[in-house]
């Protein structure tokens, strides 16, 4: 065991299990590409440097460790940087252009200085002068340009990557954005064609360890030139003056952590650069740069991309809070459209799920549905209805607030575990405290929504199935750690769905009150028609009763002057007056069905029909017809009716039978029944003349009659009372007919009749 | 002397009423008064003697037929005259309401002159006491 590594801080082996623990910023080497020293700030004694530094700048390392800096800077070199360290604006120096002779060769480097923990650390990256002619100031304009034409936020970050990837040449930048959890996801990548997407894909937040996070903050741009070479250790590991390691959290070629090496060696990746994107503080997300060939970023690149990134972090704030506006816009106007399909249809359901803007409208979601009353009505992918049932039944009881919303379902109802994939959200609203009516939203697990966005496609990432750390791996360790759990309720989604609510309530009270104003209107109109009706009965009258009095005198005191013919005329004036009391008085009869309490009581259909039928044959005998035969086919149901309107109802009905019935040979009415369902079908039938069903509908109505006969008296409305008093009874009427065979009336009538009606 | 007073403003009514009485029942001792204020001032006023029937007809010009009712009623002298309503209503509200006003009997006005007839026979037959057969009969 060497001295090194009884002190060394870095564990010699680094697992998945550690990783939070690593201590990266201590890692004791530098990238291959860069050297390194480190002085006592104040003395600038040399206290480390790379064991490289032979071959970078031509002085052996142990050769300087304990001289002065002085010593191995040029004269003018060293004066800048202790100009510097006076004013204490080290970083402004930076780069500084210096050569070196080595093997005969000039070398030219960057030196980029900082300092940190009493230490002034110097770091030689190589200097390219053909490269670093290159304009950057031009291209920064350009992409700046760019990136301000973006309209909406997903181009922004799209042009972004494209810039970038101009700027630098890397074969992948892919915008990366961490959620609220840490968990990362690509939303866009500008690549090379020959390359697989990485877009869409996700990662979980030990991916990105907490503490690279946090120096990722601190230095904002992290370079590795290329995984394969051998970094170059630092030397003595601890400081002989403060017997602590070099501390390299603001090294900008520090060395890689070895899990992160394996995770990038892994995909085949050769050199990277990752740029943070800083928002409100916090770290959004990042540029990450990937190339599969050893690739260097020189300062002054770097710096240039660094400024993109904080360009970028501007728009990002100004684009999230346009499309927060016009968001909270599209969702009032739904909200507004939601408000008025209710109102025309109506109906809170119509509504809200069966028109052209639904409750699915409001924001990002696959399934809702409306329990209301026991009645279930579902949009979109939902669990199934008992699932649905049971879940209201556990809000009710474990949820007395109008509103419950969790983006963890099974976690919290574990019943709804095997629903996760498409109701791991769940925003439920409750219209009325005590009524158990619920609005449910239902949003997919995480996973599904990411599979169904249509990323990461299996093949992509299929290949490197057996290794130890992939964007498989870490794609299957993202899904284990949301499993049950869909993207979380918004703050501006609850407040919605909570305004939506207080729009049904508003709008229930709304047609409450109309519904109060209707039946006011009604009562109202009932009561005109009521003193309509008396009007009819008193003062039509008293004129007819008039007309038909004087004309009688005209016969009693006038016959011997009047011939046969004059005796006609004043005989059908008489007539005509005794007609139309019989029309005002069917007339009134119907009008004042509909608007009497019922007395439902169990009725025997066969007394009602045979002592009817008696009483009607009695009036009928005079005349001159055959008498018709009543049959009745017992047994027959029981009714259940007001008797007063029943005994109407069959008057109509048998008078009619008997009146159609009266030219046949051998008249014949039939009254049959049974009970189906708890409702009682009767018929009346008869033998009579029939009539042509194309006229069924116009039987019932008021003042209609088929035939215009001196035949069959009738001033049509009989049917239309009968009609009327079923529909009282909630029951319903038909007809068959066949001319010149006869005519028959199905009535059903339920057993359960409202009472109250 | 009066034994009939008819309260009755339809003069198409009360040239029927007078014919059938007159002509049919030979009942010539009546009165007609055509409106309930002037029906009011006569009882109040006039009334000499006491009639052995009052009939009222419910629409009247001014006071209507209850409210005469109830008047005749509070009124010491006429309280206890026997009055009845010959109406064209059929209402069962009308019927009750004259009941409890205190009316002695109500007919529903007849659609046709031979019912008023018959109507008018039996009214004189049971309250004035006329026995004459109606002509036709």
């Amino acid at each position: 065991m060497n001295k090194n590594s009884i002190h060394n801080p870095y564990p010699v082996e680094v697992d998945l299990s550690n990783c939070d623990t690593e201590p990266i910023h201590i890692i004791p080497y530098v990238q291959h590409h860069a050297c390194l020293i480190a002085c006592n700030q104040t003395t600038l004694e040399i206290i480390h440097a790379s064991e490289n530094l032979k071959d970078k700048i031509g002085i052996a390392h142990l050769d300087i460790i304990g001289k002065s800096l002085e010593t191995i800077l040029e004269p003018t070199v060293f004066t800048i940087i202790t100009d510097a360290l006076k004013k204490e604006e080290v970083l402004a120096i930076n780069p500084v252009r210096i050569g070196f002779e080595v093997d005969d060769k000039y070398l030219s480097y960057n030196l980029i200085v900082h300092t940190y923990q009493q230490r002034l650390i110097l770091e030689f990256e190589p200097y390219d002068p053909i490269v670093a002619t290159t304009n950057y100031q031009y291209s920064l304009g350009k992409a700046i340009l760019n990136i301000q034409q973006a309209k909406e936020l997903h181009e922004v970050y799209k042009i972004a990557a494209r810039e970038i990837s101009l700027l630098t040449g890397y074969d992948r930048v892919m915008v990366y954005k961490f959620d609220q959890e840490g968990h990362g996801q690509v939303i866009a990548e500008e690549k090379s064609a020959k390359l697989d997407s990485f877009l869409g894909l996700n990662y979980p937040a030990t991916d990105i360890p907490k503490q690279a996070r946090a120096l990722f903050l601190i230095n904002k741009v992290r370079l590795k030139s290329n995984v394969n070479s051998t970094p170059s250790a630092i030397y003595p590991l601890l400081g002989p003056d403060n017997q602590a390691p070099l501390d390299l959290t603001h090294s900008v070629n520090r060395g890689v952590s070895p899990i992160h090496l394996e995770y990038l060696r892994n995909m085949g990746v050769n050199a990277t650069m990752s740029i943070a994107i800083e928002n409100n503080g916090k770290l959004w997300g990042m540029f990450a740069c990937h190339h599969y060939s050893p690739k260097f970023v020189n300062f002054e690149l770097r710096k240039t991309c660094e400024f993109i990134g904080q360009i970028f972090s501007g728009h990002l704030s100004l684009h999230a809070a346009n499309e927060y506006r016009s968001s909270i816009l599209e969702v009032s106007l739904t909200k507004s459209r939601l408000f008025e399909q209710m109102s025309t249809n109506w109906n809170v359901i119509q509504g809200l799920i069966n028109q052209k803007t639904t409750i699915l409208d409001l924001f990002k979601c696959k399934g809702a549905c409306i329990l209301s009353e026991g009645n279930l009505v579902t949009i979109g992918t939902t669990p199934s209805e008992d699932q649905i049932r049971s879940l209201a039944k556990w809000l009710n009881e474990h949820n007395k607030t109008a509103f419950f919303q969790t983006n963890e379902l099974s976690r919290v109802f574990p019943a709804m575990a095997n629903v996760k994939d498409i109701a791991s959200g769940l925003l439920s609203i409750r219209i009325m405290p005590e009524l158990n009516n619920y609005i449910m939203w239902f949003r997919a697990e995480l996973v599904q929504e990411v599979f169904w966005a249509g990323n990461p496609k299996e093949k992509d990432i299929q290949r490197d199935n057996d290794m130890r750390l992939s964007p498989r791996k870490s794609f299957e360790k993202w899904k284990e750690s949301v499993n049950g759990q869909s993207s979380p309720w918004s703050q501006h989604e609850i407040e919605s769905v909570l305004s939506l609510r207080n729009d049904i309530k508003d709008f229930i009270y709304k047609k409450y009150r109309e519904v109060k104003n209707y039946n006011e209107e009604l009562t109202k109109a009932y009561d005109e028609l009521e003193s309509f009706s008396y009007s009819v009965s008193h003062d039509l009258r008293a004129p007819l009763r008039n007309i038909n009095g004087f004309a009688q005198i005209l016969l009693e005191d006038y016959s011997a002057q009047l011939d046969e013919y004059g005796k006609d005329v004043v005989n059908t004036i008489v007539n005509s007056t005794t007609h139309m009391n019989s029309l005002i008085n069917d007339i009134l009869t119907f009008s004042k069905i509909g608007r009497s309490n019922l007395i439902i009581n169990e009725l025997k259909i066969e007394n009602y029909a045979s002592s009817i039928f008696n009483e009607l044959i009695l009036i009928d005998q005079h005349k001159n017809s055959t008498l018709p035969k009543l049959i009745l086919k017992e047994p027959l149901p029981l009714v259940y009716a007001d008797a007063i309107l029943f005994k109407q109802l069959m008057q109509n009905l048998l008078s009619n039978a008997i009146k159609y019935s009266s030219m046949a040979d051998a008249p014949q009415i039939e009254v049959g029944g049974h009970t189906k369902d708890n409702v009682v079908h009767f018929y009346v039938k008869d033998n009579g003349m029939g009539f042509n069903l194309k006229y069924k509908s116009q039987i019932f109505k008021v003042f209609t009659r088929l035939i215009n006969s001196d035949k069959y008296t009738g001033n049509g409305v009989g049917l239309a009372i009968v009609k009327r008093i079923i529909e009282q009874h909630n029951g319903s009427i038909d007809v068959d007919s066949t001319e010149g065979e006869g005519t028959t009336f199905f009535v059903s009538l339920p057993i359960s009749n409202n009472q109250d009606k | 002397m009066i034994d009939l007073i008819i309260v009755e403003d339809n003069p198409l009514d009360v040239h029927l009423y007078k014919r059938a009485l007159e002509k049919e029942l030979g009942v010539l001792n009546y009165k007609i008064l055509v409106d309930g204020e002037e029906a009011l001032l006569y009882f109040q006023n006039q009334l000499n003697q006491i009639p052995k029937l009052i009939i009222l007809d419910i629409k009247l010009p001014k006071i209507d037929g209850f409210e005469l009712l109830s008047q005749l009623r509070k009124q010491k002298n006429t309280s206890f005259l026997p009055v009845l309503m010959l109406s064209s209503s059929n209402q069962v509200v009308d019927i009750k309401k004259a009941y409890e006003i205190g009316v002695n009997g109500f007919m529903t006005k007849p659609d046709n002159y031979e019912g008023l007839k018959k109507a008018l026979k039996a009214i004189s037959d049971y309250w004035l006491g006329q026995n004459k057969t109606i002509n036709n009969e």
